[in-house]
């Protein structure tokens, strides 16, 4: 048995902290035996988990106890400590930052026990904006390094160079024509046609829950047919596992949105283009992060689809920062959250019975009286399913846990959320349209 | 404009207000992903006694000859982990990684214990240096050097990482993960990982750690975030 037991109590367990806020509480130890603690630690951290290597970040530690503990006696400790304004708390697929309070109790010959407890954080700044003073003063203050730097890179440059005349003609075939061959393909053939092609996003950086707004022009230097011109829209988790050349880098899509900008088309020389499109960032959008091996990426990539001749493919990467309302209230949340295992019981079950109408009917009866609370993304694109009634209230939205597509109906036109958005609240399942693996459902209440 | 977007955003839970998906399911993290080097090190199976012994005694059995473990196999069977173990538990003793390119770091020859990471990239300089060192070494490698280790006056043990291991050590490796993931400790037999699977992982992914780690990874987040099954079927 462990000589003592250290776990955390919150003051507000469900609190979302920002800008730096200060979590307090209790540190709780439960002592089994006669102890000496050589030092009760309480902490507040973030750190990454996940595919990459863990990035973290220390806020501050604070000493809450030296001293005698006796067997069989509980201890509270309290503490307050701030947290980190950045990076905020986020979970996705392969990338996780969590912060955390710990403490740990140093005991001497004995393994030291440690209690952790995860909070919430959020920001409405990008990571620029919240990057501590001290970083910016020891920047200004770098600039006898940066120059002895300089000259040790100028030194070593030019010892590189010296080798290099040996070796040039070698690197040129190897590495350059390859190259060469790639821009010649992917950027010269295709401008030809397109010429110059620009794309313009506003705002920069967008917020969650706002709408990128983005231009795309180019013009056409001789007379030439498309395929079409899309723009595509990703969110990509890249982690880098392991070190140097034993390096792995994961990368996952997490967000992807495809628009069609411009379908099959004739050009005339000389004619130009400027095409517009809208992209509204979802309110739960993941905010763009650059932490050392661990980074979210927001991409928009061009397509020019020219037929017979190489596409031209132009990327602009972007930054998403966090949205200024957290789109969830923590009771809201943690209703979902409880309600969830049940709600993806009955989504199996929805599932599995869709050959079975005899079944499926036995399903839909059994949960009538059911509420749900869910947490949806609102798609309103429903014209391929058929609801009951196309011009009644309903709204399409996709249930990100499950990827299940729900139809909910609303009392009123004005109650249905905009596109892009979240809309959180208890639904009660009324039906399911088997071809299209959707669930009908009404929607009883939002917060 | 012509606006025909679908939208599928594959995020499994909200950003920033949401509580972690993980803690729904009695973790706090997936169990698999990369851990710190202080965590891989305590989390790690290896039994260090008889590795310990060798470097100590060996030199007092054999005067002549000074005591070299060699780990030996591929990426991803644990090689650097056995080094950090070893390093941990050898006071003074220094590991140095070689990367594929860029510069070879010195050997510290003044440290009572020489940890090699990644040998096999040593440059004929560096090696040579290696080998008149007087004290225990420890290689991890992907190229057998016992030729030249012996030639130099060292007892060489390998140990072929890549060897197939008992079911049971493959089940704790990754038991040892999911108790440091979980929240609560006592409910480890609920996500336990039997030696059935275990060896039927050995077995598919040839007794390689990270690539099963890899697997588990995903089917853990596919656990987490479609409620798929845990354990996965292999």
């Amino acid at each position: 048995m462990a000589a003592c037991r250290v776990t955390i109590e919150l003051d507000d367990p469900g609190k979302v902290y920002s800008d730096g806020d200060v979590v307090t509480g209790h540190v709780v130890v439960v002592s089994n035996k006669d102890v000496t603690c050589n030092g009760l630690i309480a902490n507040t951290e973030w750190a990454t988990h996940g595919r990459g290597n863990v990035d973290r970040g220390e806020v501050e530690q604070a000493e809450l106890f030296r001293g005698e503990w006796s067997a069989g006696q509980t201890y509270r400790y309290p503490f307050q400590l701030p947290t980190a304004a950045w990076p905020p708390t986020y979970y996705g697929s392969y990338l996780n930052v969590s912060h955390l309070v710990k403490a740990r109790a140093k005991l001497s010959w004995a393994l030291d026990p440690e209690g952790k407890a995860e909070i919430r954080v959020t920001a409405s700044d990008t990571a620029a904006q919240l990057e501590p003073p001290r970083n910016q003063q020891t920047a200004k203050a770098g600039w006898f390094l940066s120059a002895i730097i300089i000259l040790i890179l100028v030194g070593a440059v030019g010892m590189i160079v010296m080798t290099a005349v040996f070796w040039l003609p070698l690197v040129l075939i190897v590495l350059g024509i390859p190259m060469l061959i790639v821009w010649f393909v992917r950027t010269w053939l295709p401008r030809l046609y397109t010429g110059k092609v620009e794309i313009q996003l506003e705002p920069q950086p967008v917020r969650a829950g706002e709408t990128l707004r983005g231009t795309v022009s180019f013009g056409s230097a001789r007379r030439f047919s498309i395929n079409e011109v899309r723009i595509s829209i990703e969110c990509i988790e890249q982690c880098v596992s392991g070190s140097g050349s034993n390096s792995t880098t994961h990368r996952t899509t997490v967000v992807t949105h495809e628009q069609q900008l411009l379908g099959q088309a004739e050009l005339q020389a000389g004619e130009s283009q400027s095409l517009e499109f809208e992209f509204a960032v979802p309110n739960h959008a993941p905010p763009s992060l650059d932490l050392r091996d661990n980074d979210v990426i927001w991409r928009a990539e061009l397509t020019i689809d020219i037929p017979s001749w190489p596409d031209l493919k132009q990327r602009l990467d972007f930054a998403v920062v966090p949205s200024s309302t957290p789109d969830l209230s923590d009771n809201t949340m943690a209703e979902v959250m409880q309600s969830r295992s049940w709600l993806d019981e009955v989504l199996e079950q929805l599932s599995q019975s869709a050959d079975d109408p005899e079944r499926l009917r036995l399903v839909l009866d059994a949960i009538a009286e059911n509420e749900f609370a869910v947490n949806l993304t609102v798609v309103n694109d429903y014209t391929e399913y058929e609801v009951p009634d196309p011009n009644d209230a309903w709204m399409e939205a996709l249930d990100e846990l499950s990827d299940v597509d729900f139809a909910v109906r609303f009392a009123a036109k004005s109650d249905v959320p905009a596109e892009g958005s979240s809309w959180r609240g208890t639904i009660r399942i009324t039906g399911y349209l088997t071809e299209d693996s959707v669930v009908v459902a009404q929607a009883l209440a939002s917060p | 404009m012509i606006h025909s977007g679908e939208l599928r955003d594959r995020t499994p839970v909200a950003t920033a207000a949401s509580p972690s998906p993980y803690a729904v399911v009695g973790f706090w993290r997936n169990p698999f992903g990369e851990l710190t080097r202080d965590e891989r090190v305590r989390l790690a199976v290896v039994e260090a006694g008889p590795l310990l012994h060798y470097l100590h005694t060996t030199k007092t059995v054999t005067p002549a000859r000074v005591p070299a473990l060699q780990f030996l196999g591929d990426c991803g069977y644990g090689k650097t982990t056995n080094l950090l173990v070893l390093e941990s538990l050898l006071p003074g003793a220094r590991r140095v990684y070689y990367p594929e390119t860029g510069p070879r770091p010195k050997l510290p020859l003044d440290s009572p214990v020489l940890i090699v990471d990644e040998a096999q990239r040593m440059g004929w300089w560096r090696r040579r240096e290696m080998l008149k060192y007087h004290g225990p070494l420890v290689i991890g490698t992907h190229k057998d050097l016992t030729a030249c280790l012996v030639q130099n006056g060292f007892a060489v043990w390998t140990i072929d990482v890549a060897q197939s291991k008992p079911s049971h050590v493959v089940a704790d490796a990754l038991n040892r993960r999911i108790a440091a993931s979980l929240l609560d400790v006592e409910t480890l037999p609920t996500y336990r990982i039997e030696d059935a699977l275990a060896g039927r992982l050995n077995e598919r992914f040839s007794g390689n750690l990270r690539r099963m780690e890899a697997f588990l990874y995903d089917a853990f987040q596919s656990y987490v975030s479609e409620s798929s099954a845990w354990p996965p079927v292999v």
